[in-house]
């Protein structure tokens, strides 16, 4: 499904450059369910995001179902996007000015799904996820764990295939946390592929691999 | 999706009321002052413009080249008209017109009523010009030599209900007119204004002294013309611009068309203004100021959204993650900035309505906001809109569309950049066109008091004028006399002509002993009475003034001005012989130079004489004290002697104010409009203020808890906004310098443009921008740093 080869990013202010991962060669199999780890700063965000086409490598290639990511064009990078992947935040990254059925009816909206089929699908999801209640609501008035529910559901309500999730547990209590590793794992087992960063060997033991960065190389442990 | 947008749109205006409120309300009064502006532009570009033949209509003026410059006029001899009607046959029409002087009192049973505007013309008037008869044939209406036709709503005050045609009105107890037609009450923007129409060639029994049927030296009158379908005015001008010539030969005056559709807006170079003539350097003027208004509302607008938008990246991020294309979010930023412009532009509408009639006060117009008959302002104003909500969209839908999602997320984006360089050049254009219309207004308010203010070269104050007709002029010094009992009155005194309006003659058939033949003198004539002198305080500087005392100073005695002696080149002009037409008369004084004219031009050589018959006004000076009371008296006198006649009086004052009406209006206007630019930048500038402030409320956090004090923060955010504004000066000022010099040269007699009217105006910029900033900074001052701390 992923294929990297190469890949290197760094950030260059002045003559200096800031290498943040370099060369990068990873595979993830459909049905995966990768974990990175590594300490603060070591790149795994932009990992993830690179992973997740919200940001470009600086060099080396990327294929996602055997289309060339480096080389396709905004659009195409979009549309790839809005159709396979969910990104889970650790700050939620819910739109504010949204309640949460709306915020869950963006990427519908995005994806051109029909009227009918969306309301439903927004049911489901928050039926799923308990908050059929909290509909109305905006996120400032949720609590962290409620929203980072909320996001779960905005990545997930579009079926996509690969789910991305940064420290999606770092922003929430134990028994919270617990709840969003269930449910990611339960995702998994429904065939989805997820790769996940975090700092806590206990989320980590829900995946079946895991790939250490540090100072933006993957090492072996 | 649309709705979606939507949503976000009004949430967002709710969350940040302030800002929404200065942007939408600031754009509001900027389109609103931009659409009547417009109303006044259309309505004078539409002035005559209802009369079907316009594009045939002309009429005819007159140059005289011996004046430096050239003077142009339009009053033209009676025996024109028909003889060019009558020679030129692409002259398919042509009528007179006239007003006469004074008012006449119309008597119609036991009513009667001082008209002002009756007028007298052709029977072609009625099928030339779009006046629509009522009643009445337009082919036969004026023929009968004693028919008279009037407007509706003047038959409506005589007649009541009955039917007006057949009724027999009488003028002046002396002649008896029976109605043939009603037309349509006149339109207001009608260069052709009147109640009443007689026939021309009655005009010998109103204007016995001047006015001649068959006299080509006397001129008087307007004379228009049609011309065929297609016949071209060049060729017809070519033919006729000697043509007064083969009636009097030694006359100088080449005549020549003017478009009828001009008369309005392109008379200005043209002697004895109509009133209620415009000028299309108003229009432009004002279309200018228009289009600065906008621009500085849609600069505002722009401004703020630009700076507002910054608060939406994170919104723009994650629409991405979550799959939006970059042109939907471009598309969603246009859709709301050009939304937001629109609810702007429904409020600007209930403004105009709101403040239409006050507008229509200052301007003397009347105006309204018919959206069908105004098509052309509509659509500019909807373009308009358009084109700011587009721009204001612009930076939003561009820039931040473009970001990558996670350059907002992590939040490491700079918004400061780009947009900041963006919005200090739209504030500095801004504030450019501030301080430009600010100069304007303090140079034009200036010129304005000056010319009402500036010394005369005589005493206004305290004198009444009565118009007088002629049959009073020989019973003038029997009612001077009584009238001088009376303990209230200084002096009393008559002319041919109001101080304010000129002269009634203008003759360049003056000779004296040393002419030089090659010489052409055009002297100025008015005759005034004994004591007229006296009556205005004028100075006497050599000589005398006329005196009873001397019997031969009636019709035998002149007085000239300074300039008048200038330009004859006479040393010691006093008891010079002066030939005057064919009479021959003795100079007894010179007066020192005063304006008869307004200070549009520049004083004329002057002769004064007494011819008693030409006295058209009663001047008396008034003492300070209870002046209700001796024009009671005045009242009471004029009674005894013309019964008939109703008392009208008028303060010499308001003759003055009108003189410099157009201008005075246009100052006033000019005023208002100003001072709501002001208002448009400061509202925007507070806007821009907070919205700084509040961005570096982290940065004043630590600033106070590091000790810094209150004064020290406030000078920190206007050092900014100061370093702009003194930018903006330099940029307005040479433009500002041009424009008023231009205006200025429009004036004989003007101010000079001083240094500190421009300094001045950048106070006023700075002292406007400087509170409203260190309001705002302030306000971020004194909020307490750890709650601004707090929320990092
Ligand atoms: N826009 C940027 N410019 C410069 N350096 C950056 C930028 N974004 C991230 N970095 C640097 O890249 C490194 C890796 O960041 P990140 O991927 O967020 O690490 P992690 O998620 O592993 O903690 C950090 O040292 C960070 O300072
Ligand atoms: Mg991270």
């Amino acid at each position: 499904m992923i294929k990297m080869k190469e890949i290197t990013k760094f950030y260059s202010s002045g003559f200096v450059k800031t290498f943040v991962l370099r060369n990068i060669d990873l595979d993830v199999k459909e049905g995966e369910f990768l974990t990175i780890m590594g300490p603060s700063g070591a790149g795994k965000s932009t990992l993830l995001h690179i992973l997740g086409m919200l940001d470009s490598p600086s060099s080396g290639e990327y294929f996602f179902y055997d289309k060339p990511v480096h080389r396709l064009s905004e659009r195409q990078l979009s549309d790839l996007h809005k159709n396979h992947i969910g990104f889970v935040f650790q700050s939620y990254h819910l739109i504010d000015d949204l309640t949460v059925y709306e915020n869950l009816e963006t990427p519908l909206l995005y994806k051109k799904v029909k009227g009918s089929e969306r309301k439903g699908k927004i049911a489901e999801m928050l039926d799923r996820f308990n908050m059929v209640a909290k509909k109305d609501l905006f996120p400032n008035q949720l609590s962290g764990g409620q929203q980072q529910k909320v996001a779960v559901a905005r990545a997930i309500i579009i079926n996509p295939k690969l789910i991305l999730a940064d420290e999606p547990t770092g922003n929430l209590n134990t028994k919270e946390g617990t709840e969003v590793m269930d449910l990611l794992k339960e995702l998994n087992e429904g065939g989805t592929t997820i790769i996940q960063v975090t700092h806590s060997e206990k989320n980590a033991s829900y995946g079946r691999r895991i790939i250490n960065l540090v100072d933006g190389w993957i090492v072996d442990k | 999706m649309f709705l979606n947008y939507i949503k976000i749109a009004w949430r967002n205006i709710k969350r940040y009321k302030g800002y929404s409120f200065i942007n939408i309300f600031g754009l509001a009064i900027g389109l609103a002052c931009c659409m009547l502006i417009l109303l006044w532009v259309q309505d004078e570009l539409q002035y005559d413009r209802f009369h079907t033949n316009l594009h045939d209509l002309y009429r005819i003026n007159a140059e005289f080249h011996k004046t430096e410059p050239v003077s142009h006029y339009w009053p033209m001899c009676a025996p024109l008209a028909p003889a060019l009607k009558e020679e030129y046959p692409e002259i398919v029409k042509a009528a007179r017109f006239t007003r006469l002087r004074r008012g006449q009192l119309v008597k119609y049973r036991d009513q009667n009523f001082l008209e002002p505007r009756i007028c007298l013309t052709d029977p072609d008037f009625f099928s030339m010009f779009t006046f629509p008869l009522l009643e009445g044939d337009p082919q036969t209406v004026l023929s009968d030599p004693q028919s008279i036709v009037l407007v509706e709503s003047t038959a409506l005050k005589y007649f009541g209900n009955e039917n007006p045609i057949g009724k027999v009105l009488n003028i002046n107890n002396e002649q008896d007119f029976t109605v043939a037609g009603v037309l349509r009450d006149i339109p207001e923007n009608s260069t052709i204004q009147f109640d009443f129409l007689l026939p021309f060639v009655r005009i010998e029994d109103f204007e016995k002294a001047w006015a001649v049927l068959d006299n080509w030296s006397l001129s008087g009158f307007a004379t228009y013309i049609q011309l065929e379908e297609k016949a071209s005015s060049e060729s017809l001008e070519n033919k006729i611009a000697y043509y007064l010539q083969k009636h009097v030969p030694e006359s100088e005056d080449v005549i020549y068309l003017q478009a009828f559709k001009n008369l309005h807006l392109f008379s200005s170079h043209v002697q004895f203004s109509i009133e209620g003539q415009g000028d299309i350097t108003y229009v432009y003027i004002f279309s200018l100021v228009a289009l600065f208004i906008l621009v500085i509302a849609s600069i505002n607008f722009m401004n703020l959204a630009t700076a507002r938008s910054a608060k939406r990246a994170k919104e723009v991020g994650l629409r991405k993650v979550v799959g939006a294309k970059r042109a939907q979010l471009i598309c969603q930023f246009f859709y709301e900035s050009v939304g937001l412009a629109f609810l702007s532009l429904i409020l600007a509408v209930v403004l105009v309505e709101l403040f239409l009639p006050i507008f229509s006060n200052l301007s003397g117009k009347t105006l309204v906001l018919d959206f069908s008959s105004h098509i052309h302002i509509v659509i500019a104003i909807l373009l308009m809109t358009l084109l700011t909500g587009f721009l204001s969209g612009t930076y939003p839908a561009l820039f931040l569309s473009s970001l990558k999602p996670v350059q907002v997320l992590k939040g490491t984006l700079k918004t400061e950049g780009r947009g900041f360089l963006f919005r200090r050049i739209l504030v500095v254009s801004q504030f450019s066109l501030s301080i430009l219309l600010i100069i304007c207004t303090i140079v034009v308010s200036r010129q304005i008091g000056y010319m009402q203010n500036k010394k005369l070269g005589f005493n206004r104050e305290h004198i009444v004028y009565l118009p007088m007709r002629e049959e009073l002029a020989e019973r003038f010094e029997t009612l001077k006399t009584e009238l001088k009992k009376k303990s209230g009155i200084v002096n009393v005194a008559a002319s041919s002509s109001l101080p304010t309006s000129g002269v009634i003659l203008t003759t360049d058939k003056v000779s004296w002993e040393g002419k030089n033949p090659e010489d052409n003198v055009v002297l100025e004539v008015t005759s005034t009475g004994y004591d007229f002198i006296e009556t205005f305080n004028m100075e006497v500087v050599e000589g005398r003034s006329f005196s009873k005392e001397f019997v031969t100073d009636e019709e035998k005695a002149v007085v000239i001005n300074e300039t008048a002696k200038k330009i004859m080149g006479m040393e010691d002009p006093v008891g010079k012989q002066l030939i005057f037409g064919d009479a021959a008369t003795i100079i007894i004084g010179v007066v020192k130079d005063y304006h008869f004219k307004s200070m549009h031009s520049e004083i004329e050589p002057l002769l004064m004489a007494i011819v008693p018959t030409l006295y058209r006004y009663v001047f008396i000076k008034l003492e300070s004290g209870n002046i209700p009371n001796t024009i009671a008296d005045i009242k009471s006198i004029w009674g005894t002697f013309f019964p008939d006649t109703p008392f009208e009086y008028h303060f010499l004052d308001e003759a003055y104010d009108k003189l410099y009406r157009t201008e005075q209006r246009m100052g006033t206007l000019f005023n208002y409009f100003t001072v709501l630019a002001i208002l448009i930048s400061c509202l925007g500038l507070f806007g821009l203020a907070s919205f700084m402030a509040e961005k570096r409320t982290k940065e004043i956090g630590i600033r106070k808890v590091l000790g810094a004090s209150l004064s020290g923060i406030v000078v920190l955010l206007n050092k900014q906004f100061t370093k702009w504004i003194l930018i903006a000066n330099l940029v307005s000022w040479p433009i500002a310098y041009y424009a008023m010099f231009k205006w200025l040269q429009g004036f004989a007699y003007r101010i000079k443009l001083e240094f500190w009217t421009f300094a001045l105006a950048a106070m006023i910029a700075l002292a406007i921008a400087m509170m409203t900033v260190s309001y705002q900074s302030i306000k971020a001052a004194l909020a307490d740093p750890a709650d601004s701390l707090r929320y990092e």
